[in-house]
């Protein structure tokens, strides 16, 4: 009898932890599976070493998977035709926001901003990243990487030659004069003007502050005004004068080379830059990078307008994810503070978040560079390219145009003749001209 | 003829029915999408019928004429060169016996690279300032050339690049060719006394024709279609020196999101691949063997 | 054996520079992916400098490459292997018959190849979609069958159609059905045929990338689409990824040099009997 009642005490016993070690072991998404697909950045790498923790903590699985980014254009396309809903999360840039959104392809996250708000929520986004994520009134994505347009320039060669930090047009124009030595393989500035739509994110910065807009207000294309035909041929004899002869199929790739082997004095691009050319792994110029805010054009000071460079790149959810909390979920985590903070550390210089960019580790990490990005982010303005569905097709028309009259195919008013037919016919069978 | 309509069918069938079911489908697809609005950034119009509105935009359209020119420009010399080359490369080999188990391997070795690495790599020689080739250029003494930086240029870097990765293919087809001919004629000639050359040009050339028509029609329905390289090296630029028609197709379905006017696009390259195709076929009678 | 008149020496040159022309960029891509990121794009090029074996380390510790390797390696071996089993013959009866639409047949046969990946990549996503077929081995297996098919066809048949019918004749005379003469007599003189045939079938296989990109994700990716990784956004991997490259031409290289051998030249009349 007794040893029955020992027994029965043993599986009573062993009952009670068991259930409740299954309670312990219910996760809240135990079982669910996420998938995201974005570009293989410096964030993404260091993202990608912090998820167990998160799936430790949440049960959820999350399929991680990495790609170029026409690549990774190229495989999301397949899935929105198809409406598979593979990729719960996908990469959403602020180029095709406008495009996605209307599509119907991506959710709009202000319900679930008001209602399903978690604890990882990065309350500060930097207010420029979160706009350009915006369309129709409604946020698409979360910013997950951010750049603004800085000068980088060799210090030691500006110092040496007596050269100060330029703040007009024309004193860079003068900058770039004194360090070019063609014979010596040395070229004043470096930017892109590759053709296609890589170039215009730089190139109409600077019509921008010359005082040209993309499109007028009545949507009709503004390339042949006289400010951005000014600001083209300004763009055009700086690069033919003092940037390196093969300038015209330069994209970031190249500006960064001639700048990291010592070869061009200043160049204009993406802050993200500060990541690479600080990298002894990569460049031969560690230690003697200058950072300075980009000069104002003759239009205005670069209070009102600032050669911007504002690119973001924002995580969204597909419109036909199977596990929208869970994607959610994940979502605020990648680009919570917490997250950016220690990203940080792993060389991720896109940070959206910020607290984050005004951080004690960011400013240690890159001293010089960190203020110029912050006051950059203050200054810089997304209006300059216009945040419509259309943007991707008038991009490329832009940006082929301005590479042809770096090339020297073609003068500013021919080219830009050209391009305002060709803007003119996408707008029209658009339907913005009813 | 020597074969039964029997024996043909045993012979034939499993090929022909994979051909069909396999490529039945999307082809259709792909002419059925031609004929329709199907903009994925508007996926709420659906895909209605327009007739040949795709059709029309295209052939009205300065830049497709523009790409068809560069792209028939990239196969005619692109193809040509493969064509001299890879003949080189087999004869030379034909030659040195002795050799030819070490060399073929290696003969191999530039189409045997993935593409997108082979277009990334060249891409850096051919940087005016920080390339190698300008580099060994300028050692000996000649000035650097703007490879990718001239309309004119990057045409002709495309091309040798082009050629640079494809003559192996062309060099293997005609090497096996030139491998399974019977020695008879050979012998033949030498005891008429015959020269190199006239060997050459009346005994292997007309023996080789099915296979030399074989290498030319590859190449050229490949060069037609052939995107990756010259997307990583020049983007289509300078300018639009070097945008193809593939280029430009691949912007219209994957950048501007077009896939009807994508899809009229690839029918129209492929009636104007076909013409090249009948062409060739016509032009080079296939009287090969002996029989 | 048939000798060239020329003097060795020509050849001898003719060959280097050739050589030199195909080897060089190999040799450029393969002593990238023994420097650093910083000697891989310095100016001047660093000719001498201490190579350093991490790269390769790095990469075949990859989980991601090895799976892409083995991948590539299952779906190349049976795409060639299919697509020679059911290729070869119907080549050979292409030569070795005459019907009214047979060159229209030939023709279409050759047209499947020429549709541009553009055009029909999304048809081919929609359908392996609802054949549930997306992300496996088998998906691309079936593309490349069927791109292969087109050329190998074409191939074989101008090889066919090199040997003389008299010797197949002979053998049926003798009592041999015409597919016993199509495999012992047909099938070993085309054998240079065969090889160029699986060699670059097996080529395009292996390097093809826009299909397998847009048809595969984690399982079944192969390695083209993997070394493309290494293009990160604003960042390119170049030792990791000229490292990869260079494991990545092996296969194919090893295949050569070990079907080379059946590059034999072709027998005399008189030696088939």
């Amino acid at each position: 009898m007794k040893r029955r009642l020992v027994g029965f005490g043993v599986v009573l016993l062993v009952c009670v932890f068991g259930m409740s070690g299954f309670a312990f072991a219910q996760k809240p998404y135990e079982g669910v599976t996420v998938t995201v697909i974005t570009w293989d950045t410096a964030t993404a790498r260091a993202i990608e070493k912090m998820l167990p923790e998160f799936e430790e903590k949440t049960g959820m699985k999350i399929d991680w998977n990495v790609f170029s980014e026409p690549v990774l254009r190229e495989k999301v396309m397949a899935d929105l035709a198809a409406r598979t809903g593979v990729y719960d999360i996908f990469l959403l840039d602020s180029w095709q926001t406008a495009r996605y959104a209307r599509a119907g392809y991506v959710i709009p996250l202000d319900e679930l901003l008001a209602t399903k708000r978690s604890e990882y929520f990065c309350e500060d986004f930097a207010p420029v990243y979160l706009d350009a994520l915006k369309y129709d009134g409604k946020l698409w994505g979360l910013p997950y990487y951010g750049v603004v347009g800085i000068l980088m320039y060799r210090k030691d060669l500006f110092e040496e030659r007596g050269i100060s930090v330029p703040e007009t047009v024309d004193q860079l124009t003068e900058a770039a004069a004194k360090l070019t030595d063609k014979s010596k393989q040395m070229y004043g500035i470096a930017m892109r003007a590759i053709k296609g739509e890589d170039n215009p994110i730089i190139s109409t910065s600077w019509t921008w502050v010359f005082g040209g807009e993309w499109l007028d207000e009545n949507m009709k294309p503004g390339v042949t005004s006289p400010e951005f035909i000014a600001g083209v041929k300004w763009f055009e004899d700086l690069l033919r004068n003092y940037g390196p002869p093969d300038v015209s199929r330069y994209s970031w790739l190249e500006v960064q080379n001639i700048f990291v082997t010592g070869h061009a004095g200043i160049i204009f691009d993406a802050s993200d830059f500060v990541g690479r050319i600080e990298d002894p792994e990569l460049s031969q110029i560690v230690g003697k990078i200058g950072y300075a805010l980009a000069p104002a054009g003759p239009c205005c000071p670069i209070t009102e307008r600032y050669p911007s460079h504002l690119f973001t790149a924002g995580m969204a959810i597909n419109a036909d994810s199977k596990n929208v909390d869970g994607a959610w979920l994940f979502l605020q985590w990648m680009t919570s503070k917490e997250v950016q903070q220690r990203s940080v550390g792993m060389g991720n210089t896109g940070i959206t978040s910020v607290s984050v960019l005004q951080s004690e580790e960011f400013r240690s990490a890159y001293p010089t560079a960190v203020p110029v990005i912050l006051r950059a982010m203050e200054l810089a303005n997304p209006e300059y390219m216009p945040h419509i569905p259309e943007y991707p097709e008038l991009c490329e028309i832009i940006g082929t145009q301005i590479s042809r009259v770096v090339a020297g195919e073609a003068t500013p008013e021919e080219a830009m003749k050209v391009a305002y037919d060709e803007m003119y016919k996408v707008l029209e069978q658009a339907g913005y001209y009813k | 003829m020597i074969l039964q309509r029997k024996s043909f069918l045993v012979l034939a069938l499993p090929a022909l029915a994979v051909l069909v079911i396999v490529s039945i489908y999307p082809f259709v697809a792909c002419v059925n999408n031609s004929f329709r609005f199907y903009d994925l950034t508007r996926p709420s119009e659906g895909k209605p019928w327009v007739g040949l509105t795709n059709y029309g935009l295209l052939l009205g359209d300065v830049r497709f004429w523009h790409s068809i020119k560069v792209t028939l420009y990239f196969v005619a010399f692109g193809v040509g060169a493969q064509l001299l080359l890879g003949f080189a490369m087999a004869s030379l080999l034909n030659s040195l016996e002795r050799v030819s188990k070490v060399i073929l391997p290696v003969f191999l070795v530039p189409m045997v690279i993935i593409p997108v690495v082979v277009g990334l790599n060249w891409r850096l020689m051919y940087d005016q300032t920080l390339g190698i080739i300008n580099y060994l250029l300028n050692a000996l003494g000649f000035p650097s050339q703007p490879w990718l930086g001239s309309g004119f240029h990057a045409m002709l870097s495309v091309i040798l690049t082009d050629t640079w990765e494809w003559s192996p293919l062309v060099f293997l087809i005609l090497y096996s060719g030139m491998k399974a001919l019977p020695t008879e004629p050979y012998e033949a000639a030498k005891i008429d006394g015959a020269t190199g050359f006239q060997i050459l040009t009346n005994v292997t050339l007309p023996l080789l024709k099915p296979v030399i028509l074989i290498a030319i029609l590859i190449r050229t329905i490949d060069a037609f279609k052939w995107f990756d390289t010259i997307y990583i090296m020049t983007s289509g630029g300078p300018g639009m020196a070097t945008e193809t028609a593939s280029m430009y197709s691949y912007l219209i379905a994957f950048n501007f999101f077009n896939i009807g006017k994508g899809s009229a696009f690839s029918v129209l390259m492929l009636a104007l691949v076909n013409v090249f195709c009948v062409f060739y076929a016509r032009i080079i009678p296939r009287e090969g063997g002996l029989g | 054996m048939r000798k060239k008149q020329k003097p060795l020496w020509y050849l001898c040159a003719a060959l280097v520079i050739l050589l030199i022309f195909f080897l060089f960029p190999v040799y450029w891509i393969f002593v990238t992916s023994l420097k650093t990121r910083v000697q891989a794009i310095a100016l001047p090029p660093v000719w001498i400098f201490r190579p350093i074996l991490s790269n390769y380390i790095k990469v075949f510790s990859e989980k991601t490459f090895i799976r892409a390797f083995s991948n590539s390696l299952v779906i190349s071996v049976a795409a060639v292997f299919l697509s020679a089993l059911i290729g070869i013959p119907a080549a050979y009866a292409f030569s070795r018959c005459k019907f009214r639409f047979k060159s229209n047949l030939l023709f279409w046969i050759l047209s499947t190849r020429m549709a541009p990946p553009i055009a029909v990549i999304i048809p081919f996503f929609l359908l392996f979609k609802d054949l549930r077929m997306l992300d496996s081995h088998l998906s691309l297996i079936v593309v490349y069958l069927t791109f292969n098919l087109s050329f190998l066809i074409w191939l074989m048949r101008g090889f066919f159609e090199e040997i003389p019918q008299e010797l197949e004749e002979a053998a049926l005379v003798d009592g041999a059905t015409d597919l016993q003469a199509f495999a012992r007599i047909a099938l070993p003189l085309a054998a240079p045929g065969i090889v160029a045939s699986v060699i670059l079938s097996f080529l395009f296989s292996w390097n093809e990338f826009f299909f397998a990109l847009i048809l595969t994700r984690k399982v079944a990716q192969t390695l083209p689409v993997m070394v493309s990784g290494y293009i990160g956004f604003m960042g390119i991997e170049w030792e990791k990824m000229s490292a990869a490259a260079v494991a990545a031409t092996l296969p194919v290289l090893i295949m050569s040099m070990l079907v080379q051998k059946y590059l034999v030249r072709g027998l005399t009349m008189g030696a088939i009997k």
